[in-house]
């Protein structure tokens, strides 16, 4: 009896495995396949339509729509003084507003919806802005300038965790209230980065400081959970709604004395998923994927159904990806400048961006992006070249076993393999296979790479302790080169993200210099300096520069493109609006 | 009447005749057995090395030889007396006919990368090819024994400690029992999975870590089994002979009862190797099991599932060797199951 109920079952799953196959696409046809993806050619990409901006007439544009955004992750808060990761920030960021931005070509703006006069002294140390009268948070009490001062002092309390906050405030020497909405900032030191600093997150003092005596770190305690999840903000939108791992909605506030986003709602809709994520976005059930994989750009986006609801939105993005090796003398490998440029030879760079990256991304020449200002156009790729590999490998010391065909050296009378582990965080599709590549092209070498995958805080808290030989995985650099600091100054092995532990005496000279000059063409040839020195050094391989891939519904016009996504500068989904008349949802009324 | 009675089939015996009577039983047998014989020889099946070959007058065995280096079982002398160079010997063959070799079936290590990605089933790749160019036959092949190792050596484990265990709380009873029987409930209240999701960030996540690791939560089964047949078996007359004839307590529990107790003790191990397989098949799909590039089933889905829409062949071959795995040693298990159970012997 038993066996027969059991039997069904397998039937039944056999049926659901069929059908399932079913939805699929047929194979590609052998010729489709052989040939390279370009997406130059593709008329989904960056279509006319997608990138209109915003007309003169008003009255062209939809009001009452709902924009649907798809997030990778869920937010475990939505505290300004909290965000750890992009999915917080970009929701949170539709709920405060500040008085400095930057556009997308990364320029630093004033915020001129707010800010009514702004001076500041020749070398930056003095910035006295004048705010606009009639601001107030979302619960009606007025937005002054005590409410910056307020966040200033917070920021710095020892008793506040927000370590990603607190090294670009602690320059601000003094912040002064002239009155209620003229403040004054004081640097310290002369500071060619100094008008970045400014753009810390603004919080409410009425509202805080009356918890501030249960609860010293803003963080913990009945009030601030409640808050961190429902935030009262003094941004265009207001939270209404968080279901967890299911949805955030966010809703236009109409007081908002500011400008008024085109969308009267936006719901973040949490699908980890990437395979659901694209099939939602063809059942029109999200308007947008912030991130495809290149494999779903290049193939699995040219069926019926995508053409029929969306459109790719490709563009270059400041971010590279890297295998980044542990130089701390923790292993006997990778404090050798030899050993890590035999590795970067035998990494077929070419290869990953032409099967794995489908001709998306470019190759990554260094830490600063190509098109950026700082980047140094002298520098030259390291050819994929397994013997010149395998000569710098005998020149350190590794030579082959004949017996075994591996590499070892002698050190202090040991015998040692050369073998290490690679880690890389879960969840990446290209990881893996840039691993199998790599791994397979070492072994022609005489090197052993195990690979291990880490759940990504785990991968995070390993990094920042230094367990790890080599790991893979990308940054976005900023604005200015000025945030290469806390990655590759010696001091910051510690506290930064200097996780590899590089050390070079001149690139800590060099940072310094960088941020003490106020000449744009000398600090060019600062930064251009270190780039050089950096790719020269090879303390990562750089792979390539992720690009954006996102797949946006047809009705959305205005995209723009910056170097750190679609998302996350001024104006981005803000000056997204849709034709009158092509509107699809209606907004649920409140009643 | 006294010889045969010196003759008649002891338990064990009586209950393989009932098992041997069941069809679907010995089909789910016959593919378990032929699992481990592709697990041991998988150099043998898929391999980009010549079984066989004749290189510059001398013969050579790398496949087989592979079979033991693989393992890790390879002493140094088999490498030594074979010093066998692949891309030498197929330069060689091109140009010279005296050159000879007999190949695997799948000509393809499970490594090896060519430039054919997500090809469908061919004739050349039998089930296609995947995300890296790699034989998805291949991969398969040499991700069976993974399963294999995995329900043996973690069940093995669990056997071992459930049968100690159990064995202890049913033979002594008392304070013991109520000890052990606590403790098993503590045990059985752990969810497994996740369990092994936070070792494994401690750990290295090797195969022997996930075998290790189901082995040490998946005892309680056994143990509780073993401790009914302990108690149900120390009032039988052959224990109360031995204690009359003064065995110690050590041998009267395992000489005397537990090749008694054994048959249900089996049918729990089987299910729990079909357990081990698909919770290792669980893992693997997460990323926290064997460890890619290596070929598991479940890392092998797990790529077939992240190119469903461009290869949508890639997602068969694991989804149906898992389940074809999982199914027989389930039907071995309701096998011995029915064989051993009372009811149903008048039947057999």
């Amino acid at each position: 009896m038993n066996i027969y109920i059991k039997f069904c079952f397998v039937l039944a799953s056999f049926c659901l495995l069929v059908s399932f196959s079913g939805c699929g696409k047929p194979p590609q046809e052998k010729s489709s396949a052989a040939k390279a993806y370009d997406p130059k050619t593709d008329p989904l990409v960056n279509p006319a339509s997608l990138l209109e901006p915003v007309p003169e007439d008003k009255s062209k544009i939809e009001d009452g729509e709902t924009l649907i955004l798809q997030l990778d992750g869920s937010p475990n808060t939505l505290h300004p003084l909290f965000l750890s990761s992009l999915v917080e920030s970009t929701v949170s960021g539709t709920l405060f507003t500040g008085l400095f931005t930057f556009d997308k070509d990364m320029n630093w703006m004033v915020n001129d919806e707010l800010v009514e006069d702004y001076q500041e002294n020749e070398n930056l140390t003095e910035i006295t802005v004048k705010m606009k009268k009639g601001f107030t948070w979302q619960d009606g009490h007025p937005l002054t300038v005590h409410d910056i001062v307020y966040s200033w002092q917070q920021i710095l309390d020892p008793a506040v965790p927000c370590q990603t906050q607190k090294p670009s405030v602690e320059p601000i020497e003094e912040c002064i209230a002239l009155d209620d909405y003229t403040i004054k900032f004081i640097q310290s030191k002369p500071l060619a980065t100094a008008r970045w600093n400014l753009l810390f997150p603004i919080i409410p003092k009425h509202l805080f400081e009356k918890e501030k005596k249960n609860n010293p770190d803003l963080k913990t305690g009945d009030y601030f959970n409640k808050w961190s999840r429902h935030p009262v903000g003094n941004g265009p939108y207001k939270i209404v709604e968080w279901k967890e791992n299911d949805k955030v909605v966010v809703e236009r506030w109409e007081d908002y004395k500011g400008f008024k986003p085109y969308f009267k709602q936006i719901i973040f809709k949490i699908i980890p998923d990437t395979n659901i994520t694209l099939l939602s976005f063809e059942k029109e059930d999200i308007d947008v994927v912030r991130k495809l994989t290149s494999q779903q750009f290049a193939k699995e986006t040219n069926t019926e159904s995508f053409k029929k609801v969306g459109y790719k939105a490709w563009g270059t993005q400041w971010a590279f990806s890297y295998i980044g090796w542990n130089m701390d003398g923790s292993n006997p490998f990778f404090n050798d400048k030899k050993v890590r440029l035999a590795m970067t030879h035998a990494l077929n760079i070419p290869l990953i961006l032409e099967k794995i990256a489908y001709n998306l991304s470019s190759q990554s020449l260094g830490v600063y992006h190509e098109d950026s200002w700082m980047y140094n156009p002298d520098v030259k790729p390291f050819p994929f070249d397994l013997k010149i590999a395998g000569q710098l490998l005998d020149e350190a010391g590794w030579a082959i076993d004949p017996t075994d065909g591996w590499r070892y050296k002698t050190i202090n009378g040991e015998k040692v393999l050369f073998k290490f582990t690679l880690t890389m965080p879960q969840g990446s599709q290209t990881s893996p296979k840039i691993a199998a590549i790599f791994q397979e092209d070492l072994k022609l070498i005489g090197v052993q790479m195990d690979t291990r995958v880490l759940e990504w805080a785990t991968y995070m808290e390993k990094s920042r302790k230094h367990e790890f030989q080599a790991g893979i995985a990308a940054w976005g650099t900023g604005a200015d080169p000025d945030t290469g600091w806390n990655l590759w100054r010696t001091d910051q092995y510690k506290t930064g993200r200097n996780y590899g532990g590089y050390s070079n005496p001149e690139i800590d000279k060099l940072f310094e210099e960088g941020r003490a000059e106020f000449d744009f063409e000398k600090r060019k040839k600062i930064y251009q300096k270190i780039h050089k020195i950096l790719y020269e050094d090879q303390p990562y391989i750089w792979i390539s520069n992720p690009p954006i891939l996102s797949a946006i519904n047809k009705r959305i016009r205005g995209v723009q493109f910056s170097p750190r996504g679609i998302f996350s500068f001024d104006p981005s989904f803000y000056g997204w609006w849709v034709m009158k008349g092509q509107a699809k949802y209606a907004v649920m009324q409140k009643p | 009447m006294k010889k045969k009675k010196s003759q008649s089939e002891s338990y064990l015996s009586n209950i393989w005749r009932r098992m041997k009577k069941n069809r679907r039983c010995m089909a789910g047998l016959i593919f378990v057995l032929a699992m481990i014989g592709i697990a041991t020889f998988s150099p043998l099946l898929a391999s980009n090395q010549p079984i066989i070959c004749k290189h510059e007058g001398k013969w050579y065995f790398p496949a087989i030889v592979e079979i033991f280096q693989s393992r890790g079982v390879g002493p140094h002398w088999i490498k030594k007396s074979q010093p066998f160079n692949l891309p030498q010997f197929n330069a060689k063959r091109q140009l010279d006919p005296e050159e000879f070799a007999i190949w695997p079936m799948i000509p393809y290590s499970e490594f090896e990368q060519t430039t054919e990605y997500y090809l469908p089933p061919s004739s050349q790749h039998w089930l296609g090819t995947d995300e890296l160019g790699r034989d998805i036959a291949a991969r398969m092949i040499h991700g069976t024994s993974v399963a294999v190792k995995v329900g043996f050596i973690s069940m093995g484990i669990a056997a071992l400690i459930g049968i100690v265990v159990g064995g202890l709380a049913g033979y002594w009873g008392g304070w013991v029992d109520i000890v052990i029987s606590r403790l098993i409930e503590i045990v059985i209240c752990f969810p497994v999975f996740f369990l092994i999701l936070a070792i494994m960030v401690w750990l290295e996540p090797s195969i022997i870590n996930v075998m290790v690791v189901i082995g040490l939560t998946g005892w309680t089964s056994i143990a509780r089994y073993t401790r009914g047949e302990f108690i149900r078996l120390k009032t039988q007359d052959f224990v109360i002979a031995a204690e009359v004839v003064g065995a110690k307590h050590g041998r009267i529990m395992f000489r005397h009862i537990l090749p008694n107790a054994m048959a249900p003790v089996l049918v729990s191990i089987t299910f729990g190797i079909a357990g081990a397989i698909l919770v290792e098949s669980g893992l693997s799909w997460l990323g926290f099991g064997v460890q890619a590039p290596a070929p598991s089933w479940g890392n092998i889905l797990r790529t077939a599932y992240d190119s469903l829409r461009v290869a949508p062949h890639m997602v068969y071959p694991p989804c149906i060797a898992i389940f074809l795995a999982v199914l027989a040693y389930n039907l071995v298990g309701d096998g011995l199951r029915d064989a051993i159970d009372p009811k149903l012997r008048k039947q057999g």
